[in-house]
């Protein structure tokens, strides 16, 4: 049972029960803002009947020619909400969006060792498509997968195809 | 060619200072600049680059002077300016950055940068007007666009500013240009529309919102998603059209049948409808309907037939969603709650949430979809309905635990353990029950632990709730009796929890709240650092701390802790006009009120109000070891950051109050209440700590002859003495804690998870208040007296019996107590933090009159030589102050003497047994953990007492009639 509707400003000061979960990440203002400023359609927040937040997903549209892909930044789901289907009808509406900009294709970066995270990926329908060496600095740095999954405008499916060797984040384009 | 050369040759001259500025070397910087003057001395940019260096090395006087000349110069070049802007944002001089662009765009008027650059100035002076006739020149110079709709915007945003004017000029004017720009065709971005509507649904225009999104231009909304609907249903709903309204919204669910939002407004158009009898063929309002769109449901009966279709539909499905059972429950409710004997006709409340149960029993939401709807129930049929659920959870009875078969059975256990404790059952517990319980849900919570995935972090995350829901139940003891054994129990089984589940920020949040009722603040900061609360965080999740860091006298904590919070403040405020700007530059015309609006709320935020006032006071309690010291710091203050002067009314909460969980109907029904007195508590307090700065800062300013700053608090048009000043700041804030007074006479008991009180009232009951307002008249006395030349007798008598008696008192009940009552050394620590804090100031108000009576003292003498009169003697007013400083430095020495004493005091006789060289069992372990960790902060409170007494004492000391 869920409202979804653009996040905004007066949702951070709420978002605790969110973000104090260890594997989502408190950022700077900064980041919040410039998303909202510029990619504010991409920012979308779910709350219950009560007016709790449940969760939240930011994205962006970025790159050039055939590279022209809706991205995921953050997506999370405070536990109470967990296996509710919550995450994935906040993906599909990301990748509305995307189809409706005309991307070829979405893509996501995820912590390896997130296993639930990445099964449920695979399910909508998202695959590996490269191994990122030492993407998530820590304690002990962590890499990650960029997964992707093709849009209708990618009629051949070329974007999604995998490459065979891992890359190093700053060669991430 | 030869222009081009010569703006390589600047480039490549100002390259190594931009190097050096971008490295923070900048020393090195300002030598690099130094050196391109001695070969171009008139060369600007190097010029302001070597302010900016000079800026950064604190040299803010040279730099300005620098500054001011090359702006006097009125450069253009974009360098140049691009650096003064820099200055001028680090040193908070938006209105001489605007100046600056704004003499360069009258010697290049055709320059776009410029213009642009003196549009975003405005931005963040906030000068709508000057926004809209910079963005206005800028279309007319360069037709494009956006600049047409910035200054659309500026004249929204001055509509904001201007209630009166905002409906009959600017909104008008704004709706105007619009229209005339889609007249000429020109309109074409999605940006233009969305400010259009922004325009209508300012002016309350809906029905012509509702024309522009079907029309052409309505099509060129396409990348927000649902904004078409969304719209529609706002401007329906603002118009009252509620039977399409009802038949959008059927619709909708039709579509998504687990949308709240929709249910929401299903309900609302349908009672409209049913209340008002409304039916088609009397409709007067309008009433049209897309093809194929089928009618309203304006009678109960449709809507219960639609739900019941709506369930039946989901039943069928792979994975049936929990929208139409809640809206079923929610018709059910909102019927009984209009006295509508319908919902009769709905079925059987009892047997929907019993089905509800079975269905969603396995989610962890469940529990709180309940919640909402048990309240249908009566006291016998909430009975039942526990009973069971409970036999299908096979909950049983206290004295037997099931035995769990899987994470699932857990998950049901525990919802009917959440509602349980939610329908009051715990409460008619007797205590030796209640701890029977808790040590049932400790074992519950030790054998679900055992069966958990191990990396599944939700099934964690569900089992701590045993432990959480144990701890609760002690608290309820707690609540009635204040037998400290209980927190500590409380603490061991959450400790023990932490070591098992490290995450889990709920358990974190309880043992801050624990630790705090034990007075062991270190601990509580300890758990504060691992929840690594940062950012926006700080201001909604400071609250968990900031109260007791200085109530029990964590002074260095306190500083570093209030420094990061002035940090975030600061920094984020000032970038907010960054991404105001941004906005602009991507035409998310909805984001740029938001955006404003948020900064205000950032900078009329309680918290940033508490860290502000709070920092001012820790450095006079803290540092000042003399009088001197003291003058430094308030001159510092008053010159730098400002007497801190809060506009109360504005003044927001962002408290996260709600963060922590609760599984009691009680508190959530009063929450709002609880949050509010709060909120006026807090306030009240900050004005007493706001008004006690300003009270110390104008005696100093009174006694060294410094004209103390008016800041509203009398007329402005008179020549006021400092002494006309000073008594009125003191009146202030007699009278404002004379409100408090009554106001907060009688405190609202808050819960283990609700907010922390304040220090006023212990502040007021235990007398500092009138301590130091007496202090402050008795100096208002003293500085009357020596400016008529009038001898007083009483004037010793009198600030000793106000301050001195009334501490010493203080102090006696305070180690009285301690030797009475083993268990309440958290209140003692923090009655000697209030006197701590209270000597502080009264060693400050001391210094003042030391520094009015000692030339009164001398200038007496020097007459008494000279007219040869040894033997008369000289007022007693001398002899008093001094035995007054004297007293004053003994009090001290007793309070260090006491804080160290709490010490041995507050050892538990069951961890007295314990030695850490004994092999300790895990539960040992655990319990000596929490005694190190207690007395480890105790001894920091004693530790920073006892260095703030020490200055006390030197600063008394160095006082000498």
């Amino acid at each position: 049972m869920t409202t979804i509707r653009p996040f905004t400003c007066d949702d951070m000061f709420k978002f605790n029960n969110v973000n104090l979960d260890p594997l989502t990440e408190t950022y700077g203002l900064s980041f919040y803002l410039q998303y909202m400023a510029r990619w504010p359609e991409y920012f979308q927040v779910a709350k219950d009947p009560s007016g709790n937040i449940m969760g939240y997903i930011m994205g962006k549209a970025e790159g050039m020619g055939e590279n022209w892909h809706g991205h995921v930044t953050a997506l999370s789901v405070a536990p109470e909400y967990r296996r509710l289907g919550l995450a994935e009808k906040l993906m599909k509406r990301l990748e509305e969006i995307s189809e409706n900009k005309k991307c070829y294709f979405v893509d996501l970066f995820v912590r390896v060792s997130n296993e639930v995270a990445v099964t449920m990926y695979k399910k909508l329908g998202y695959s590996v498509y490269r191994r990122v060496i030492e993407y998530y600095s820590g304690d002990v740095d962590e890499d990650a997968y960029d997964m992707r999954k093709a849009l209708s405008r990618d009629m051949n499916k070329t974007s999604v195809i995998p490459l065979k060797d891992p890359v190093r984040p700053e060669e991430l384009d | 060619m030869a222009t081009r050369s010569h703006v390589d040759v600047n480039e490549r001259r100002l390259r190594p200072i931009y190097d050096c500025l971008d490295n923070g070397s900048n020393k090195e910087a300002l030598r690099e600049a130094d050196k391109v003057l001695k070969k171009q001395k008139d060369f600007q940019c190097a010029k302001v680059l070597k302010c900016l260096a000079l800026m950064r090395l604190g040299r803010s006087d040279d730099s300005q002077e620098f500054l001011k000349a090359v702006h006097d110069q009125q450069p253009c070049d974009e360098a140049t300016l691009q650096a003064m802007a820099i200055c001028y944002r680090e040193c908070d001089r938006l209105d001489l950055l605007a100046d600056a662009y704004c003499n360069a765009s009258k010697k290049r008027p055709d320059s776009e940068e410029i213009m642009t650059a003196l549009f975003m100035a405005y931005v963040r002076l906030g000068d709508y007007k000057r926004q809209q006739l910079t963005a206005m020149s800028l279309f007319k110079s360069k037709p494009k666009t956006p600049y047409y709709f910035w200054a659309i915007m500026s004249i929204v945003m001055q509509a904001h500013c201007d209630p009166k004017l905002s409906k009959t000029m600017y909104l008008p004017l704004a709706e105007r240009m619009v229209v005339k720009h889609i007249k000429d065709g020109k309109v074409d971005s999605e940006a233009e529309v969305a400010l259009y509507l922004i325009i209508l649904e300012e002016l309350g225009k809906y029905d012509e919102a509702l024309c522009v999104l079907g029309g052409e231009l309505g099509g060129k909304l396409v990348t927000e998603l649902d904004m078409h609907i969304a719209k529609k249903l706002e401007y329906l709903t603002k118009m009252a059209r509620w039977p399409e309204l009802n038949v959008i919204y059927r619709k909708q669910l039709k579509k998504d049948n687990d949308s709240w939002f929709c249910y929401e407004g299903y309900f609302k158009s349908l009672f409209h409808l049913v209340d008002t009898g409304w039916t088609p063929a009397n409709s007067e309002l309008e009433y049209s309907l897309d093809e194929g769109e089928c009618q309203a449901d304006y009678t109960i009966e449709a809507a219960i037939e639609f739900i019941n279709q709506a369930i039946a539909d989901n039943q069928s499905s792979e994975r049936p969603k929990r929208g139409p059972y809640l809206a079923r429950l929610e018709l059910y409710k909102q019927l009984k709650q209009k006295e509508n004997t319908l919902y009769q006709s709905i079925g059987e409340v009892g047997i929907m949430l019993e089905s509800y149960f079975d269905m969603f029993c396995r989610k962890q939401c469940c529990f709180r979809d309940l919640s909402q709807y048990v309240c249908l129930l009566d006291g016998t049929g909430k009975k039942q309905f526990l009973q069971c659920i409970g036999e299908k959870a096979k909950y049983g009875e206290w004295s037997t635990l099931p035995e769990f078969e899987n994470m699932h059975h857990v998950q049901q256990h525990m919802t009917v353990l959440q509602l349980t404790r939610y329908c009051g059952l715990h409460t008619d517990l007797s205590h030796a029950d209640k701890h029977l319980l808790v040590q049932h849900l400790y074992d519950a919570f030790e054998q679900a632990y055992k069966i958990r995935i191990a990396h599944v972090a939700t099934d964690m995350q569900l089992i701590d709730n045993y432990a959480i829901i144990a701890v609760h139940l002690l608290m309820d003891i707690y609540c009635d009796t204040g037998d400290m054994t209980v927190v500590w129990r409380g603490i061991e089984i959450l400790e023990n929890v932490f070591r098992k589940a490290p995450t889990d920020f709920q358990v974190k949040l309880l043992l801050i709240k624990l630790y705090s009722e034990l007075g062991a603040f270190g601990a509580c900061a300890d758990m504060y650092d691992r929840l690594e609360v940062k950012h926006l965080q700080q201001d909604t999740l400071g609250f968990m701390v900031c109260n007791d860091m200085t109530r029990y006298g964590h002074f260095g904590a306190s500083c570093t802790f209030y420094d990061t919070t002035l940090r975030f403040f600061n920094h984020n405020i000032k970038e907010m006009l960054e991404y105001i700007i941004s906005a602009y530059k991507y035409g998310s015309f909805t984001k740029v009120y938001e955006f404003v609006k948020f900064k205000e709320h950032l900078e009329n935020s309680l918290n940033y109000g508490l860290a502000m006032v709070s920092r001012l006071l820790l450095d006079l309690t803290m540092d000042c070891d003399s009088h001197e010291k003291a003058e430094e710091d308030i001159s510092a203050m008053h010159s730098i950051r400002g007497l801190y002067d809060a506009d109360w009314e504005k003044m927001n909460d962002n408290r996260d109050l709600d963060i922590m969980v609760s599984y009691s109907d009680e508190y959530q029904k009063s929450s709002h209440k609880i949050a509010e007195a709060s909120f006026k508590e807090e306030k009240a307090w900050l004005k007493v700590q706001s008004l006690s700065v300003r009270c110390l800062a104008s005696a100093v300013m009174m006694s060294s002859d410094v004209p103390i700053p008016l800041n509203g608090c009398l007329g402005e048009d008179k020549d006021f003495t400092n002494e006309d000043v000073f008594e009125s700041v003191t009146d202030n804030l007699e009278s404002h804690l004379q409100i408090c007074q009554t106001e907060f006479r009688q405190l609202m008991q808050f819960p283990i998870n609700g907010p922390r009180h304040t220090k006023l009232k212990a502040f007021l009951d235990k007398k500092h208040g009138q301590v130091l307002i007496n202090a402050l008249r008795a100096t208002l006395h003293i500085k009357k007296c020596q400016n008529n030349g009038i001898e007083s007798e009483k004037l010793g008598e009198k600030f000793s019996h106000g301050t001195v008696d009334i501490l010493k008192e203080r102090v006696a009940k305070a180690r009285e107590g301690l030797a009475e009552n083993k268990d309440c050394y958290p209140e003692v620590l923090a009655d000697i933090v209030l006197v701590t804090e209270t000597i502080s100031y009264l060693a400050i108000i001391c210094g003042v009159c030391h520094k009015m009576l000692k030339p009164w003292k001398s200038n007496l003498q020097r007459k008494k030589k000279k007219k040869g009169h040894q033997e008369t003697k000289l007022p007693s007013v001398f002899s008093s102050f001094s035995e007054i400083f004297k007293s004053l430095v003994q009090i001290a020495k007793e309070v260090s003497q006491l804080a160290q004493d709490i010490i041995p005091k507050f050892l538990h006789e069951e961890f007295q047994d314990i030695h850490i060289e004994d092999h300790l069992t895990e539960k040992e372990n655990i319990i000596h953990e929490i005694h190190t960790k207690a007395t480890d902060s105790y001894k920091q409170s004693a530790n920073d007492i006892c260095e703030i007494l020490k200055r006390k004492i030197k600063y008394l000391q160095s006082l000498r009639l």
